[in-house]
């Protein structure tokens, strides 16, 4: 994820832990309300939705197989048989661009996912233990985030080998210290809170409090984070693959599809311009749906 | 102040050593072996045998290790397997063209984001702050290859008006440090609209409007100066960022930079380079980090005074 | 609060619809004017989109119609702009064409806004206006053209290119760098040892065939037992660092590459005390015996009909004694690559370019190019590109695609496409430890499932052609008579059957190396595709280049596409490398069950008698392709290289390498 979008999530989860419970508006209104105001990010979760669909029903919507070769009719431009023609193996586009939808997807998710998890259980850990652990954890995340993303990806790609799984392993390896940062810094900002000190008094055990006020009060921040990371990932992949390090042919991914349209551009540009095309829109998506959540997360924006 | 820089400066040495492991390890448990890579088709078992223990490759894990941090103390970073030259010669000459390459970049991001950015923030939800955000989500979401291929097709292809690759004219940096800059300054811009936003809601601004100055001096002399502190700080990281960034640029307009060299490095299991190119965007990125910080701490009188 | 007055006046729809009007009327005048359509039509629909972001009362949904329209607004007029800047070069140059297109010319007497006025006139005409738009076409075309060819609009850049281009330079471009200069350390990087030095023979273009010359040598016989060879050298060559050459110079040459022990030790090791020199038991060859410094003869193990052939090789080169000996890095730095050949290297940028330049004191006759830059471009299309716009003098067609070459290429005059064949071959081998593969009948309906003719047709637009044979064609004991599998699906099944399998149960992998070029991938996934066909399911699974070397050598894959080209012109170079010992052939993944073939295989090289000897290589060709199946030959492809404007002919290597000699380039 970007350093000035990490930075502006942060500020903004500080100040709504500052303007603490009871002056808060419940998350799940102000969801409400960014489903009536924000109709830029409505429209992108359906065209998140509407896509997710369409990667998921993909072998409904099409009549070609992914891989079914038509080698007497390579590199034709889109027609009524073909709407975005077909590639250099006479495979139609458009079915591949299907199929490499949910690839793309799940990579965008998957790995979002995981790192989170990942991220705030470290997070947390370190914020609530603090000592020792909290000096291992953000060393070793202080170490992955001194990396660039990008450089990180490709050598965690040259040791593990291509192929899908290498990838949600690289790029939950590249993301978790994001939000480890983020949730260590609010699991330490709850720990002082009254609320948890009694709890804490009281003795309570720390998995409960985690579980109970730590975890919660994180939540809408982590969804940020999620929506945030989707993108990320997605551009992530697309560049590696673009490079010859991520998803491995036959698998279609749209980087890899830009990847090997990129020697027929000249001749053939809907071979790079669909699956461009295609990420541009999943990544804005994404971002304006992300970008519409912060503004939910951020108090300062109520009063607006 | 002073100790809290020593304490940074500490801290960055002891991360870039774990990055020296870290990459260590991790690029020798890969299979395959680089001598076979390197021979190719005529590598007959007892050549590739006797290679890999002349390179030394057959030691111990932690015998290569210190091997290397001693010899690169001394400067000596290897010989490169597959370009057959010294690592730091290869990549003293690649960083040149890098570094260029990450200046025009900056140029344009700074110039292009800011000056975007401040048009936006003044004419906030009018038609210059609409067609910049958009450029500037647009920067933000358009793949690094996608914009350098548009570029290379109109500009070199179908107009002919700059070179499609090749750095021996100056004019073959304009299209790659576009491309590069494009992300930056997108995100440049987007950050100067918001702190020039915040910065004109301050108490002082209004101080200063009431005392009759005009409007773009209010803008110039007090809302600028505050809200560039931020921008300026994430200028510093971010040009340390194009300098380690530029892997894709490099490779799409076929620039010998470090970033191609590392591609280059990766699919020839060359370690040696990889090693060495690695290590050097890993030391660009931490000390940029902390250039910026300090950088920070002088510009903004809260933390002087802190410190 | 200072902000509130600006969000109030979100909406401009009074604006919004006078520049809707003007961005239409602009678009409207763009058709009509310069019959861009698509242009203008893009062009209206841009403006539209922005002005729908513009009154948008919602800010995000704004940006994203603004965002769209001035994409296509920007489109829409770089489409426009190179189609004006044609016309604007037409008005610029018809008078030039006066004779060939009156009636254009015409059009030009009286002109009211320059371009414009122009084109207004041609589509005002009333007379024939047919016999116009052909002469206005005419005109386009070859302005068109020329704007290509000048390759720039910009004048700073046109005089750049200019100057590069000078006279007796040739540039071209190489996929990647050379790793070394120094033979004993590569198998591929031969361009500058093949120019910057020389051997005692050459394999050179003699009226229009490949034939064995000699080079650095006047004089040279055989013993009647085939063994010695008595050399003389040629008089008075020197090196391009003035010193003169010797015999020892030539013994130098051979016990380095031993002594080195690397890539190539095959050539020395044949002659007598090369073993002891390669183990280190030796210092120098016994059986190089030098009588002054013009004169001297080698003894071989044993005799060798081909050994000239391969002294011509690149790997033969004679590099100056002294230099090479004192050099650190010998092969690395451009002053220690001295050598009696016609060029030197007078820079070398690793990654980016090395320069070529004619060497002075070279003893033949002069060639056309005096200085050749090689750039290292990595990727095909880049390099295309850079043809086409006049920044390279010729291109290897190797690596791009056939489709873009058939398109890009192929309509171009026949003197401008300079051929050659690679030979070797490209084949299907299959693993025979696989539970499946190990079945011969398996790998011969496997033969048989594979359309090789149409992966020819399409994926090499007809530019290969078919191999049946283990030994390719152009080799010698090549056998044109042996039948390859033909394709036949049906058959394949009734096969599987017979061999007791069911549909769809036999199953393997396809390893790939990820480096390989897009034909090669291509392949992979037709075999897979038709393979499919007939029930066998092969999947291809992707490798990088280490990993799938490594899988490969240690005898544990399955099947892959192999490709061999041929280093000498000699059998032996492709059976004995396969098959020649049990370890080579585990370690290309054979693992051929029958151990006494390795045996017969070593054997067949000492045959003395060329008769006899071609015959038991085309009977072991037999047996391994025709029964057992070893290995599916399938096509070995054209070379195919394109001249640029400067170049009047070229003669590719005789092997098809991508290495060349400078001198076989010659410039208009």
């Amino acid at each position: 994820m970007l350093k000035a979008k990490r930075k502006q999530v942060e500020q903004a989860a500080d100040l709504r832990l500052q303007s603490q419970i009871g002056e808060q508006e419940r998350f799940r209104d102000q969801l409400r309300r960014m489903a009536r105001e924000n109709k830029t990010a409505v429209v992108s979760f359906f065209v998140i939705v509407i896509l997710m669909l369409a990667a998921i029903l993909a072998p409904l919507l099409t009549p070609y197989e992914e891989n079914e070769m038509d080698l007497l009719h390579r590199l034709q431009p889109p027609s009524a048989e073909h709407l975005l023609g077909t590639d250099e193996g006479g495979r139609d586009v458009l079915t591949r661009l299907l199929f490499g939808a949910r690839v793309s997807l799940l990579i965008g998710v998957a790995p979002a996912l995981l790192s989170l998890i990942l991220g705030a259980l470290l997070g947390a850990a370190a914020g609530y233990r603090g000592g020792m652990t909290d000096t291992v954890i953000m060393r070793i995340a202080d170490v992955t985030l001194a990396f660039p993303s990008m450089l990180l990806a490709m050598v965690i790609m040259y040791s593990l080998g291509g192929g899908i799984f290498n990838v949600f392993l690289t790029l939950t390896l590249v993301n978790w210290a994001n939000v480890a940062r983020i949730v260590r810094s609010q699991t330490l900002k709850l720990r002082s809170d009254e609320f948890v000190e009694a709890a804490r008094v009281t003795g309570v055990p720390d998995r409960t409090i985690l579980r109970r006020h730590i975890l919660p009060n994180c939540l809408p921040t982590l969804l940020v984070l999620f929506t945030l990371n989707i993108p990320a990932a997605i551009l992530t992949e697309s560049s590696l693959s673009f490079l010859g390090l991520g998803i491995q042919p036959p698998n279609a991914s749209w980087g890899l599809m830009i990847n090997t349209g990129r020697q027929y551009l000249y001749n053939a540009p809907w071979l790079c311009f669909a699956p461009g095309a295609a990420i541009m829109l999943i990544v804005l998506s994404f971002n304006f749906l992300g970008n519409g959540l912060l503004d939910v997360l951020d108090p300062r924006m109520k009063k607006q | 102040m002073k100790k809290s820089l020593i304490h940074r400066l500490v801290q960055a040495v002891i991360v870039l050593i774990g990055v020296v492991l870290l990459i260590f390890v991790m690029l020798r448990i890969v299979p395959g072996n680089p001598i076979e890579t390197m021979m190719g088709e005529h590598a007959d078992a007892a050549t590739v045998a006797r290679m890999t223990a002349e390179m030394g490759l057959d030691q111990p894990l932690h015998i290569q290790f210190f091997r290397y941090i001693s010899s690169a103390f001394r400067g000596d970073f290897g010989t490169s397997y597959s370009l057959g030259k010294p690592v730091s010669q290869l990549i003293g000459s690649a960083f040149v063209n890098t570094l260029i390459l990450a200046l025009f970049a900056a140029l344009f991001a700074w110039v292009a984001g800011i000056g975007c950015g401040i048009l936006s923030a003044v004419h906030k939800n009018r038609l210059p702050d609409r067609l910049f955000m958009g450029f500037s989500i647009l920067g933000i979401s358009l793949p690094v290859f996608m914009a350098a291929m548009f570029l290379q097709y109109i500009f070199g292809f179908c107009l002919h008006w700059l070179p499609i690759s090749g750095t021996e004219r100056w004019t073959g940096f304009i299209l790659p440090s576009i491309a590069l800059g494009w992300n930056s300054a997108g995100q440049v811009a987007q950050m100067t609209r918001t702190a020039l936003l915040e910065t004109l809601q301050e108490d002082y601004i209004d101080t200063a409007r009431a005392k009759g100055r005009s409007p773009s001096g209010v803008l110039v002399h007090h809302a600028l100066r505050n809200a560039m502190l931020p921008v300026l700080t994430m200028m510093t990281i971010q040009f340390s960022g194009l300098l380690s960034g530029a892997v894709i640029t490099e490779t799409v307009f076929s620039i010998n930079g470090v970033g191609r060299l590392m591609v280059q490095a990766i699919s020839g299991r060359d370690i040696p380079l990889l090693q060495g190119t690695a290590l050097l965007a890993t030391a660009v990125v931490i000390f940029g980090s902390l250039l910026a910080d300090v950088l920070y701490s002088v510009l903004d009188p809260r933390v002087r005074k802190e410190g | 609060m200072s902000n509130m007055e600006y969000e109030q006046k979100s909406g401009h729809p009074v604006l919004a619809f006078v520049l809707a009007l003007l961005g239409i009327i602009a678009a409207v005048l763009l058709v009509f004017l310069t019959g861009v359509i698509g242009g203008g039509i893009a062009l209206a629909l841009g403006v539209a989109a922005v002005l729908i972001g513009i009154a948008a009362r919602r800010r995000g949904l704004g940006i994203a119609a603004i965002i769209c329209g001035t994409l296509a607004v920007i489109l829409a007029v770089i489409m426009t702009f190179s189609t004006v800047a044609v016309f604007r070069k037409i008005h610029d140059e018809a008078l030039k064409y006066k004779d060939e297109a009156p009636l254009v010319a015409q059009c030009l007497d009286k002109p009211h806004f320059g371009f414009l006025g122009m084109i207004i006139n041609v589509t005002k005409y009333e007379g024939d206006s047919q016999q116009l738009v052909d002469q206005f076409n005419m005109i386009k075309e070859k302005v068109d053209k020329g704007l290509k060819d000048s390759s720039s609009a910009l004048p700073w850049i046109a005089t750049a290119q200019a100057a590069e281009s000078e006279d007796e330079v040739l540039r071209v471009a190489v996929l990647y760098d050379i790793s070394t200069m120094d033979v004993s350390k590569t198998t591929d990087d031969y361009l500058i040892p093949m120019n910057v030095f020389d051997r005692l023979f050459e394999t050179r273009p003699v009226n229009g065939k490949s034939e064995i010359v000699k080079s650095l040598i006047t004089d040279y016989s055989v013993s009647a037992d085939g063994l010695t060879y008595d050399f003389v050298l040629r008089e008075g060559i020197v090196f391009s660092n003035g010193s003169a050459l010797t015999a020892s110079d030539v013994q130098y040459s051979f016990e380095r590459l031993l002594k080195a022990a690397r890539e190539n030790t095959d050539i020395p090791l044949e002659i007598k005390g090369g073993e002891a020199v390669m183990k280190g038991e030796a210092q120098s060859l016994e059986g190089f015996s030098i009588k002054d410094d013009t004169h001297f003869s080698v003894t071989l193990n044993a005799p060798n009909a081909g050994f000239p052939a391969e002294l011509s090789a690149p790997a033969a080169s004679i590099v100056d004694a002294e230099t090479t000996e004192k050099a650190a890095a010998f092969g690395t730095d451009p002053a220690d690559a001295i050598g009696t050949g016609p060029y030197i290297v007078t820079e070398w940028v690793s990654n980016d370019h090395y320069t070529l330049v004619y060497n002075d004191k070279y003893w033949g006759p002069k060639p056309s190019v005096k200085k050749l830059i090689v750039r290292v471009i990595a990727d095909p299309m880049t390099q295309n590109l850079m043809f086409q716009n006049g920044e390279l003098d010729i291109i290897n067609l190797q690596y791009l695609d056939s489709a873009i070459v058939a398109a890009t290429y192929k309509n171009k005059p026949a003197d401008r496409i300079a051929s050659t064949p690679n030979v070797g071959e490209t084949f299907l081998l299959m693993n025979e430890e696989n539970p499946y593969l190990k079945d011969v009948k398996v790998r011969k309906a496997i033969g048989m499932a594979i359309d090789v003719d149409l992966i020819i047709q399409s994926i090499f637009s007809g530019d290969a052609q078919r191999e049946n044979c283990m030994i390719p064609t152009g080799v010698w004991a090549h056998n044109d008579q042996q039948e390859g599998y033909t394709y036949d699906p049906e058959a394949a099944k009734a096969l599987l059957k017979e061999a007791g399998y069911a549909e769809n149960e036999v199953k393997f992998e396809l390893s790939m190396d990820s480096s390989a070029d897009s034909g090669t991938q291509l392949v992979y996934a037709s075999i897979s595709e038709q393979l499919k066909k007939v029930g066998i399911q092969a999947t291809v699974a992707s490798y990088d280049h280490s990993s799938w070397l490594a899988k490969r050598s240690s005898g544990t894959m399955d099947s892959f596409v192999g490709r061999w080209g041929m280093d000498y012109n000699d059998p032996a170079n492709i059976v004995f490398t396969f098959f020649g010992s049990e370890e080579s052939n585990r370690g290309r993944s054979i693992n051929y069950p029958d151990k006494s073939i390795f045996a017969r295989v070593a054997a067949a090289r000492t045959i003395v008698d060329d008769q006899e000897r071609e015959k038991e290589y085309q009977e072991l060709d037999r047996k391994l392709i025709r029964e057992d199946a070893v290995w599916i030959p399938m096509y070995s492809t054209l070379h195919m290289w394109c001249l640029g404007d400067r170049v009047a002919s070229f003669t590719p290597h005789w092997a098809g390498f991508s290495d060349f000699y400078i001198a076989d380039v010659v410039l208009k």
